[in-house]
């Protein structure tokens, strides 16, 4: 993997570049400030898999170096850990919404950073595939029409929404809050109704299109700073909000389902399609829930399958009694 | 040998580097604390001291400095607070006195050093 580590102090470049070798297998850059990385990064060549980027550095802070750095088409989906002492709500807030993967606190733990440089390459080596697969479908884009449509379970990204997380990144996020005691957030998972069937009778594109609305609608009424939402596949998407601010409230579905209405939602021969929303319960993370990091983010999805399955027996039970 | 020890070996150098330049930190330190002593409580100097605590409290403890580490993260949430404008009356004598107790350990840190390197040398 080729790594570009950012950071001002030189003692904690030089402290990289031994943690990076002692690692092993993998190339690295040095960049010394925010606008160093930047250069480094247009520069013609192979281009990074992995980015390390400091957040207090004088001039461009990391934050901004981060949003700067995903604007660049080539580095979108680029890995991103934020290497840096800053352990508060608001900048682990600040951070993933300008982009950020993950989150490592300093003093850094050599093991922990290897464990996440682990799956930094992971993603890494997932971001190479879709840019091999991109370019091969965009060379046969004139001669197929549609393309398959992408398993009903997959975490799919969608781009340019305000608010959205990947699915790595979002579970990052709530894992590096619990790592901070940072328990007053209230998660909520949403499911599409009949996704099952909405899936098979859309191609990829229009499935991804439905996708895309449904996160708009989310974005619009999620409000408030440090919320954050993810599609995790299956029709399911978590969101998360500050507990004392949060606009998870027992109707959040239906406000959705309205933004959704006022919007309108298309397939892509021009036919209107009515979206169903269902809410699960709102889990909140916390000493006294006795729910960790992870676990509570499994609870809201649990939460929403069980209400999913619910609704469509009672759905099944009304049209044996019509029939 | 494990990672971690592998890891200890290599930043030895670096350690190293770190503690030689204590000295000099610990002299911007006191210059900064004289500054905010002469009631010039400029967000500058304020600011410019946090940076130089923040570095030192995201590695000492990595090089197995935890007391200096602590030592700096106490300035530093000092600092933060009165930028903040959330410190109570006593902040910035408590502000001086942590401040005297981070100096304190830093020289403690590089004479330590010094005082080995002589007797390497010797």
């Amino acid at each position: 993997m080729k790594i570009l580590a950012v950071d001002d102090d030189e003692i904690i470049l030089a402290l990289l570049g031994e943690a990076l070798g002692a690692i092993g297998e993998n190339a690295f850059e040095l960049a010394n400030c925010g606008e160093d990385a930047l250069t480094k990064l247009g520069q013609a060549g192979p281009v990074f898999d992995c980015i390390l980027l400091d957040i207090q550095m004088p001039g461009l802070d990391g934050t901004e170096v981060c949003r700067r750095i995903r604007a660049k088409p080539q580095y979108r989906k680029t890995p991103i850990i934020m290497l840096t002492a800053m352990s508060d709500r608001h900048h682990i807030e600040k951070a993933f919404a300008a982009g950020a993967t993950d989150y490592v606190t300093k003093p850094f733990d050599i093991v922990e950073l290897q464990a996440r440089l682990r799956i930094a390459e992971q993603l890494s080596g997932q971001v190479e595939q879709i840019r091999q697969g991109q370019n091969s479908l965009d060379a046969l884009a004139s001669r197929v029409i549609t393309r398959p449509a992408v398993p009903l379970d997959t975490p799919l990204e969608v781009d340019d929404v305000r608010g959205f997380l990947t699915y790595v990144s979002f579970r990052n996020f709530i894992a590096q809050l619990s790592r901070g005691r940072y328990y007053a957030s209230s998660l909520v998972a949403l499911k599409i109704s009949d996704i099952t069937a909405l899936h098979q009778s859309c191609d990829e594109r229009d499935f991804r299109h439905l996708i895309e609305d449904v996160a708009d609608a989310v974005s619009e009424n999620l409000r408030g700073d440090g919320s954050f939402f993810t599609y995790v596949g299956n029709g399911v998407f978590v969101c998360c909000a500050d507990r004392v601010k949060s606009t998870l409230t027992e109707d959040f579905h239906e406000l959705i389902e309205q933004t959704l209405f006022q919007s309108g939602s298309f397939f892509d021969d021009g036919q209107p399609r009515e979206i169903i929303m269902l809410q699960g319960v709102t889990v909140n993370s916390g000493v006294f829930t006795g729910l960790g990091s992870l676990a509570i983010i499994d609870r809201a999805i649990e939460s929403i399958e069980e209400n999913a399955k619910v609704t469509k027996q009672d759905d099944e039970k009304q049209n044996e009694m019509v029939s | 040998m494990s990672l971690q020890d592998e890891f200890q070996n290599r930043i030895q150098e670096v350690k190293q580097r770190f503690v030689s330049r204590l000295g000099e930190q610990a002299l911007d330190f006191r210059a900064l604390q004289k500054q905010l002593r002469d009631s010039r409580y400029s967000g500058v100097a304020l600011g410019e001291l946090r940076i130089g605590v923040h570095k030192i409290r995201g590695v000492a403890p990595t090089f197995g400095l935890a007391a200096l580490g602590d030592k700096a993260d106490a300035v530093e949430q000092m600092i933060n607070a009165i930028l903040a404008k959330q410190a109570g009356p006593d902040t910035k004598q408590r502000l001086d006195t942590s401040i005297d107790t981070l100096l304190l350990e830093m020289g403690a840190i590089f004479v330590k050093d010094r005082a080995l390197a002589k007797t390497d040398q010797a």
